[in-house]
């Protein structure tokens, strides 16, 4: 057993980065046997996301030949690939919003929290390290609720645009990640251990379900509601992908009352508007949650746990 | 260079009643020491356990612990000392084998591959665990589930060690392996330790030093058979003898045995027999001299019996003195 | 106080768990009447696993235990003290065998439950951390239907008994981790049921209220007319108190009795400590009067090590024994001799059960 401090770093020539790296793979090699080990699980998951899908392709038959004129021409005349766009976003955007709360709560119950400190990595690391169950559990979503749209429910997409569309969908998701970290660090910086977190209820119950369009074009709200819409990143995200992806869809009538102020291309006001939210959600999302971890370490309440 | 050297910690946690949880606490601890963390329920152990390994911040004093900043590289001690919390096994993964628990951690502590494995098989075999390996944590006892969450700890090869109540909720085999591992860890791989328990005997048998706490401060530290030597408590030593020689028979001069108040003694039930009881302030020291004394007079010891000062009356004249204070 | 009918009566309680149908996340899953053919089309489909053997966990335990009696039981970890208590506490069914607990038969299991208190140190059992050790309490007797004025006054009471008035003020999240243990056995307290279960109750105590703990359990409960089963593993916190023990071992029961009747098999033998330093270990066996050796090093400076060892009880063994200890060079700091403890027994009988197996 190593007797002395530089022998004990000695056992580590990789480097900060590397050791960090290998220790996100264990965090994901963990979650995958777990995850593997839930079949029960997949298949509801598969239902469930049948059933959702379903749901829609039923209300869309609906609104059959009404669809071109409810969603308002910029997106196309599909009411199934508009809204498998915002089903397949929502679940990428909800983990990254509600994970790191739910997963720092968990620690919190269980005790680990003061086990991931007091281990060789940075205070952020179990965070991302969470994450990696979501990239197995969630991320896969994605292609089954796409096949469900495509090849039951009649969707239809283009894909010439796809890594633009992949790199708004990135943006989406770190800003997403950026407000995550604000609602964890609530955990700890407003003490709210039991009932609903703020942050989290007032972003993804309230705004995103009621205002973003994910069902319907935020153009069916009021104008108040739709510039209190544009302040989060789903309703850009949604407008861009729909354009990138839906067939028909137009990339220059403006939709959100933004792009109708702003003398830029619709597409070019989400790229900036996503970019900026990352820009300040992600760094302050970092600050605040390792001031929530350093009050909790005042406080001793890292763990209930004594 | 002393491996813990902190001065004047201090810690009220926040809440209703804003428990004072230490106060003024000063510690020097030297490499490979054991040192026993003493003292009722509620006297500031864990406190300071949580405060030396980085978990916690104190509000008042500050110092060193493997070298690093108590208040500024609270991240890097974190990083290099092992902490096993009465309550650890409440971290284990219910959805991981006994094994794969391990398997987890070992890269986070930076151990992969061949040696992984290896460090992980010792620690299973060491714990008394290679037969769960493979079962769920959920199925093993809790003091199997104890014994898993200290291994998790040790794997890392941390220099520092802090263990709360390391063997609570084991029966005897599991206290013995526990103990066996502390001991070790200190004396073959010169691991320092900090460990609280309830169980004096446990302390008298682990730890080269003792520091007694009470309501958040020290009542006593000092090495362990200082602290006992320090009481003052008499204690009899009886022994019954048989006579070399039936007719004679004299009895030692309590000077001539370190540390005896006085020699009394009574005819025994047999006619060649003798009982003798030594009244001594350290019975330790009495022990070797009043043996050394039986032989040399060619006596035969047919029976004795001493009562040392032990911890448990330390504990017991110590919070009686806290007591005793306003 | 033996005289007159037991209070709690078992008789050939056998105790096997099945074998556990799990889902592959370790979730049990149920496995009998209608969803049988769940079960199988979940193997089928390869959702489950069944992880080893039917666990037998008591067999063909006869027990009878009087009222006012302080009853220990004692025996390593997983030999199926805490089963057995479950089971007296109407929380498991047998698998077999009879019985009844404070005149109702262990069938009606809810009716014994309400007149049991059952205390387990594994978990904190429903502790509402937010409240006040006082309010824990006291809102447990008004759950179980006390008047407020009664349930104030026990709730005093019972504080007073696990040496908490000043603290159960204080939140339970305030309280440190023996003392939150000490709320959860002043709310089994509460009630005054006539059967109180105690599950390792001294685990984490400190020495005084551990010592205050056993008085408590030993003499307070038993002059409040209450019926105590005690389980332990370290032994001699039960050879205080208990009036009679059982000794458990691999689910049976291999012996009941008050302590010294427990002792008589170690008659014939004493227990030699020994504390010596320096020397090295003795290099031949042990000689004819020394039974066994148990060796534990201390480390620090003094180099001192502990020694119990199991000898005959002949003139000369004391002698044998120190000889043979300094056989290896050293000096004997301490020596004291006493008859064999209840742990000896746990300690003597382990080989012999191997043997056998």
């Amino acid at each position: 057993m190593a007797s002395s401090v530089s022998e004990q770093q000695g056992r580590h020539p990789e480097g900060a980065l590397v050791r960090e790296a290998r220790t996100l793979w264990a965090f994901a090699v963990r979650e995958y046997r777990i995850w593997q080990s839930y079949r029960v699980n997949q298949l509801m998951w598969l239902v469930n996301i049948f059933v959702t899908t379903l749901l829609f392709f039923l209300m869309g038959l609906m609104v059959k030949g009404k669809a071109a004129a409810l969603i308002g021409g910029a997106y196309g005349t599909n009411y199934m690939s508009f809204i498998v766009v915002a089903i397949a976003l929502s679940t990428f955007l909800y983990t990254n919003l509600s994970d790191p709360y739910t997963r720092i709560a968990r620690s919190y119950y269980n005790g680990t929290m003061d086990l991931l400190l007091l281990s060789p990595m940075s205070i952020f690391t179990p965070l991302f390290g969470f994450m990696t169950k979501s990239i197995l559990d969630d991320y896969p979503r994605l292609l089954i609720v796409g096949a469900f749209g495509v090849f039951l429910f009649g969707a239809v997409f283009r894909f010439q645009h796809i890594l633009a569309a992949l790199g708004f969908t990135a943006l989406a998701l770190a800003a997403a990640f950026g407000i995550g970290m604000i609602s964890a660090s609530s955990f700890y910086l407003l003490n709210i251990k039991r009932g609903t977190e703020p942050v989290r209820f007032i972003v993804q119950q309230l705004l995103a379900t009621l205002l973003a369009g994910a069902y319907y074009p935020v153009t069916v709200l009021p104008k108040p509601l739709q510039w209190i819409a544009c302040l989060i990143p789903h309703t850009y995200v949604f407008d861009a992908l729909r354009r990138l992806m839906d067939p028909g869809a137009r990339l220059t009538v403006p939709v959100l009352p933004i792009q109708q102020v702003l003398p830029w291309s619709p597409l070019v006001v989400d790229a900036v508007a996503l970019s900026a939210m990352t820009l300040i959600l992600l760094p302050l999302g970092f600050v605040l949650y390792g001031q929530g971890i350093e009050k909790a370490r005042r406080n001793g309440t890292l763990t209930r746990w004594q | 260079m002393a491996v813990i050297d902190v001065l004047g910690i201090g810690k009220r946690y926040p809440g209703r009643h804003g428990t004072l949880a230490l106060e003024g606490v000063d510690l020097t601890l030297g490499e490979g020491a054991v040192l026993g963390l003493l003292g009722p329920n509620g006297a500031g152990k864990t406190t300071l356990i949580k405060i030396l390994s980085g978990l916690l911040v104190p509000d008042s004093g500050g110092g060193t612990v493997l070298g690093y900043d108590l208040l500024r590289q609270a991240s890097r001690i974190r990083a290099e000392v092992s902490l096993v919390a009465p309550t650890a096994d409440v971290g284990i993964d219910n959805n991981l084998t006994v094994r794969q628990n391990l398997v987890f951690w070992a890269p986070v502590y930076g151990l992969h591959g061949a040696e992984a494995r290896q460090r992980i098989d010792m620690l299973l075999a060491r714990l008394d665990l290679e037969k769960k390996a493979g079962d769920w944590p959920m199925h093993i006892s809790a003091g199997q589930r104890q014994r898993l969450a200290l291994a998790r700890s040790l794997l890392a090869e941390n220099t520092l060690v802090f263990l709360d109540e390391p063997t609570n909720k084991l029966d005897a085999d599991g206290v013995r392996s526990v103990r066996d591992m502390i001991r070790d860890l200190n004396m073959n791989h010169g691991v320092t330790v900090v460990l609280t328990t309830h169980v004096m005997e446990e302390a008298e048998e682990l730890c080269s030093e003792i520091m007694f706490l009470e309501r958040g401060q020290i009542r006593r530290h000092a090495q362990t058979d200082e602290v006992l030597r320090s009481l003052g408590i008499v204690r009899p030593i009886r022994l019954v003898l048989g006579l070399a020689d039936r007719a004679v028979f004299t009895p030692p001069e309590p000077t001539a045995l370190a540390a005896a108040e006085d020699v009394s003694w009574d005819v025994g039930a047999a006619p060649n027999e003798v009982s003798v009881t030594v009244r001594s302030s350290d019975v330790l020291a009495t022990t070797p001299a009043l043996l050394a004394w039986v032989f040399g007079q060619g006596h035969r010891l047919l029976g004795m019996a001493s009562a040392p000062v032990t911890l448990d009356d330390a504990f017991a004249t110590l919070s009686a003195a806290g007591e005793a204070k306003p | 106080m033996t005289v007159g009918a037991p209070l709690i009566r078992l008789t050939g309680i056998s105790k096997t768990y099945p074998a556990a149908e799990l889902s592959l996340r370790g979730t049990k899953l149920v496995t009998q009447g209608p969803a049988l053919w769940a079960k199988q089309l979940a193997r089928a489909a390869r959702l489950t696993a069944v992880s080893g053997e039917p666990v037998r966990a008591l067999t063909d335990v006869t027990l009878a235990v009087y009222p006012g009696e302080v009853f220990g039981l004692i025996g390593p970890n997983g030999s199926g003290k805490t089963t057995l208590v479950k089971i007296v506490a109407g929380l498991l069914r047998p698998s077999t065998g009879t019985g009844e607990v404070a005149g109702v038969d262990l069938a009606q299991a809810a009716i014994i439950r309400r007149r049991v208190s059952y205390v387990s140190t594994t978990g904190w059992m429903g502790l509402e951390w937010a409240l006040t050790a006082e309010e824990n309490v006291r809102f447990f007797g008004l759950l179980c239907g006390m008047s407020p004025a009664l349930a104030r006054q026990r709730t005093l009471a019972a504080l007073g008994d696990v040496g908490l008035v000043a603290d159960g003020r204080k939140a339970v999240s305030e309280l440190s981790n023996g003392m939150r243990q000490r709320v959860i056995l002043a709310r089994a307290l509460l009630l005054r049921t006539p059967i109180v279960l105690l599950d390792e109750p001294t685990v984490g105590l400190d020495p005084v209220h551990r010592r205050q703990m056993l008085e408590l359990v030993g003499e307070t409960l038993p002059k409040r007319g209450q019926t105590v089963i005690i389980v332990d593993h370290q032994a001699d916190a039960i050879e205080g108190i208990a009036r009679r023990a059982a000794i458990m071992k691999d689910g049976r029961l291999v012996g009941v009795g008050t302590p010294a009747e427990l002792l008589e098999s170690l008659s014939g033998l004493k227990v030699v400590e020994l504390i010596s330093r320096g020397g090295a270990q003795p290099e031949t066996l042990p000689p004819r009067p020394v039974r066994a050796v148990e060796q534990v090093l201390r480390p620090g400076p003094l180099g001192l090590t502990q020694w119990h060892l199991t000898v005959e009880e002949r003139p000369d063994a004391l002698e044998a024994a120190l000889g043979w200890v300094l056989s290896g060079g050293g000096e004997i700091l301490q020596v004291a001799e006493h008859a064999p403890h209840l742990a000896d027994l746990l300690a003597a009988q382990a080989p012999d059960e191997q043997e056998a197996g």
